[in-house]
């Protein structure tokens, strides 16, 4: 050590990598040593190809999460889309027989009854009569609905269409509507047409319905017009648009093929961001720390502390991980529905976060306690000692910053499976998440191919085998199982080019 | 120090790994409220009685009132659940290591898909199972393995040059790609492009001109609606098992092509498995090769004029091979937890199946007794793996049990 401080500086050549710290002048502050040793490793980082790539993917996907911050949008549970295989308005022309008295046109007979709403009609009859009114809204609460429409001699005709926008519907019970007529001549043909939700495909109760907005034959912004067959499977659509509404860049994510329902990818992993990051970074956080515990006080006290800490490492390294993990969060989530009185989210996450923190210390104490091993046997923790320093002191001043780099390289490994080791539980069937429809990565592409009690990939295999049978279409949704996926594999393989780069960068043997 | 010596010391320095093992799934058991432990040591009530494990009952002379439940009772009694914890302790260890380690549910979603388990021991059940798991796991690890040593090599060889990184791509994208999609793609693409059944890889259709029924388990085996003759190896409609072990017991029958078809059948979801658990080795054999050639002694050899090949190959090759074997162990216990994910989508017949329909929550029960039980078959395989790898880590470098 006095040997090497009395040597002089290597100079470090502009463009080299910066040297390591040597001795400064006198009454000089020190400089830290670790970020003169950050600084070297993000010299060698920076040469390294595929680190890089998983460096920019990585910082992509943090700013995917940064933005998804700032849409006001609910975060437990993906927003459900209804599909409607009609391309127009679903109007329900009625042509009354004209009798020249009063007549009833039924709804009822139409649609099975109109659901509580609001609801455009027009009437229209021939030239020769005005109706009145020509047009206008009904509205349908929670009672049958009669209007009536009295018919003059002369007028300008059909009137253009100005439908009234519709709102969502409400309980799910059917109310009649009924239009009477009156003032029309036997004989003159009359219809009634109306501008409704679409309540023989989408079932109220749901968040969003398709609706026609006023005047336009195209559909409203949460409604899709899908092909006919499979009304949920939508492919990648062109246009862009926020979150939540409008067309659907990534397509439909659909977990029951065959219904109308159907979520939008884009938005499920953009939101997905947000949570896969969070929790991945807060389980491999409270792990690490757990471990950097132990492993310091195992390798400071040594003897017998040292002895019994390592076993218990051992008995929980023995244990596969994925099956400690399975075990514990069946459990708990059994035993424990709700903690510290907080809401189901709130509870399944930080359980979901105890689980996963209980399997993965053992790595990190192993890391660490090998790295106080080295580390308190150096000179500079001797002079320490020597000059008083206490247990406590060595171990958070010296120990542990001196073992940072090498649990960083772990962390930023583990950081990449945790998404990987949800979307296998959702896969087996785990409700770890409250509802199915979490906006989690591993939870969305486990779902895309059937997951939570699910069997999406069988229904389309099913659809495609009966297609070659000669029965309808096979349909496989490529977007939903490729998006999702492709998210979580770039997430993933990102985290490990940059640890491998890492470790290569930190590693002076591997570096020659 | 004697090999034999070495073995036994070992074999001793099991002992508190078992029963340490034991005792986390104990606290962890400790967790669940009592219906469920009642229900994890003797098998999940039926469905026509989803009551037998409340506490209290209507009494039987006035339904009006609460009285005790008999049967609760008496199993609360015979896992010690009314005693102190440590006690409690003792009665699960007695039970694990007497091979008592619950029953399988009778209303569980494993007692639906396989009729037979229903009820029964949970250590019989997985000793019906275990036979294919292991058949898989030992298919997978002589791939990874055949895959690794080379690859491995020949990346380390040409450092930084493009086959060490079309190796790592192809390593990390192993790990990085979820196994529950992987193995749906290939199933998709074989029911698709190849048109077979989505059956295919999990049963063998060996009937001989009968067709077969897959409702019932057989060790592995399909049942068989026979024909009037039967072949003198099918007793009573399905194939006699002595072992256990689907290829093992074809061999034994004298059905040589059946063997070969199951190992066939194995390929696939074999791959699968080790394409997703390649990194670990591939990684480390690099990373080994790489230290041992940067050693003295490999530089002497290179300067007293041995070729290249010769170098790699017996000098660093043979000595970065003994440091390859200890990671065999963490390979091992890496590699069996996708098991659960491989068997449930092809429907193979082993544990990890077995695993993944016990925690089908659909109906709000969980088969805690497979749950558990298969956890710590699957911990104890891997200690095994890692006690048989540290012996013949000892047997390769003795210097390792010398010292």
């Amino acid at each position: 050590m006095q040997a090497e401080a009395a040597a002089p500086t290597p100079a470090s050549t502009p463009g080299g990598p910066p040297s390591l710290p040597t001795t400064p002048p006198k009454r000089q502050r020190r400089p830290n040593p670790r970020i003169a040793q950050a600084m070297r490793t993000w010299y060698f980082l920076r040469r390294n190809t595929l680190a890089m790539v998983g460096l920019g993917i990585l910082l992509v996907l943090i700013a995917l999460a940064l933005y998804a911050l700032t849409l006001p949008l609910s975060y437990s549970n993906l927003t459900p889309y209804c599909a409607s295989s009609q391309s127009t308005p679903n109007s329900f022309p009625t042509t009354g027989p004209s009798t020249g008295t009063t007549v009833d046109v039924n709804f009822p007979n139409q649609l099975g009854g109109l659901t509580d709403g609001t609801y455009g009609f027009v009437v229209e009859t021939s030239a020769d009569y005005t109706p009145s009114p020509t047009q206008g809204t009904i509205r349908v609460d929670g009672a049958a609905v009669q209007v009536n429409v009295t018919f003059t001699a002369g007028g300008p005709g059909p009137v253009p269409v100005h439908f009234a926008s519709s709102t969502p519907p409400g309980t799910g019970s059917v109310y009649a509507v009924t239009f009477v007529e009156s003032g029309l001549a036997a004989g003159t043909p009359w219809s009634v047409s109306l501008n409704a939700t679409s309540p023989s495909v989408c079932t109220p109760g749901f968040v969003s319905v398709c609706t026609y907005p006023g005047g336009s034959s195209s559909v409203g912004s949460s409604c899709y017009v899908t092909p006919a067959g499979d009304p949920s499977v939508i492919a990648p659509t062109a246009a862009w648009s926020p979150l939540g509404v409008g067309p659907l860049p990534l397509g439909s994510l659909t977990v029951n093929p065959g219904s109308p329902y159907f979520y939008n990818i884009w938005d499920g992993i953009t939101r997905g961001a947000d949570w896969s990051l969070l929790i991945s970074a807060s389980i491999v956080g409270s792990g690490a720390l757990l471990g950097l515990l132990v492993g310091a006080i195992a390798g400071e006290f040594g003897g017998y502390v040292d002895e019994a800490l390592m076993r218990l490492v051992d008995i929980f390294l023995s244990i596969p991980q994925l099956l400690l993990v399975i075990v514990v969060v069946a459990t708990l989530t059994f035993a424990y529905p709700t903690i510290f009185g907080l809401p189901p989210l709130d509870s399944r996450i930080l359980l979901l976060i105890f689980a996963f923190a209980v399997t993965w210390w053992p790595f990190y104490a192993r890391i660490v306690r090998g790295q106080v091993l080295v580390v308190r046997e150096q000179k500079f923790v001797e002079a320490a000692r020597a000059s008083g320093a206490g247990r406590g002191r060595i171990i958070l001043r010296h120990v542990v910053p001196n073992s940072v780099f090498p649990v960083l390289v772990q962390m930023s490994l583990d950081v990449g499976t945790i998404p990987l080791f949800i979307g296998t539980l959702v896969f087996l069937g785990f409700g770890i998440f409250p509802t199915l429809y979490f906006p989690e990565w591993g939870s969305l592409s486990a779902l895309s191919v059937g997951g939570g009690g699910t069997d999406t990939l069988t229904t389309f295999l099913t659809s495609c085998q009966l297609a070659a049978e000669g029965y309808g279409a096979c349909v496989i949704p490529w977007w939903q199982l490729l998006f999702p996926g492709l998210t979580l594999f770039f997430y993933a393989l990102s985290v490990n080019f940059l640890s491998d780069g890492l470790r290569d960068a930190l590693d002076p043997r591997l570096r020659r | 120090m004697q090999m034999w010596v070495y073995v036994v010391r070992r074999l001793v320095l099991l002992a508190p790994v078992l029963i340490g093992v034991m005792t986390i799934t104990f606290v962890v058991l400790n967790a669940l409220p009592v219906p469920q432990r009642l229900a994890e040591a003797f098998g999940a009530p039926p469905p026509n009685n989803p009551g037998e494990y409340a506490p209290t009952i209507p009494c039987v002379n006035d339904t009006a009132k609460q009285c005790p439940n008999p049967v609760y009772v008496r199993d609360v009694a015979r896992l010690g659940l009314d005693k102190p914890v440590p006690y409690q302790w003792g009665v699960y260890a007695v039970r694990i290591f007497t091979f008592q380690w619950g029953s399988v549910g009778l209303g569980s979603t494993v007692g639906e898909e396989f009729g037979a388990t229903a009820g029964k021991p949970v250590t019989e059940v997985l000793g019906w199972f275990l036979p294919y798991t292991l058949e898989l796991a030992g298919l997978s690890l002589v791939i990874i393995v055949a895959v690794s040593l080379p690859l491995g090599n020949l990346a380390a060889v040409n450092r930084n040059r493009p086959v060490d990184q079309a190796a790592r791509v192809m390593s990390f994208s192993g790990f990085a790609f979820p196994a529950f999609l992987l193995s749906s793609f290939v199933l998709m693409g074989a029911v698709i492009a190849v048109g077979v059944s989505t059956h295919y890889f999990a049963r063998t259709p060996w009937c001989p001109t009968g067709e077969v029924t897959y409702s019932e388990f057989h060790g592995s085996w399909p049942q068989c609606v026979l024909p009037p003759t039967n072949p003198s190896w099918l007793v009573g409609g399905f194939i006699s098992h002595p072992t256990g072990f689907p290829t093992v017991d074809a061999v034994i029958h004298h059905q040589y092509w059946l063997a070969l078809d199951t190992v066939l059948r194995m390929i696939l979801p074999a791959l699968i498995i080790a394409f997703g658990s390649i990194a670990v080795l591939l990684r480390f054999v690099r990373n080994s090769m790489l230290e041992v050639m940067n050693l003295d002694f490999v530089r002497t050899a290179r300067a007293g004029g041995v070729p290249e090949s010769v170098v790699v190959k017996r000098h660093a090759g043979r000595n970065s091979l003994n440091a390859t074997v200890t990671v065999l162990g963490l390979t091992f216990a890496f590699f069996i937890s996708g098991f659960p994910v491989i068997e449930y989508v092809f429907g193979l017949n082993g544990i990890g199946y077995l695993l993944a329909l016990s925690v089908v929550n659909s109906k709000g029960q969980i088969d805690f007794g497979i749950v558990f039980g298969s956890t710590l078959l699957f911990t104890y395989i891997v200690v095994g793996a890692n006690l048989i790898v540290d012996v013949l880590y000892a047997y390769l470098d003795p210097r390792v049990r010398l010292s």
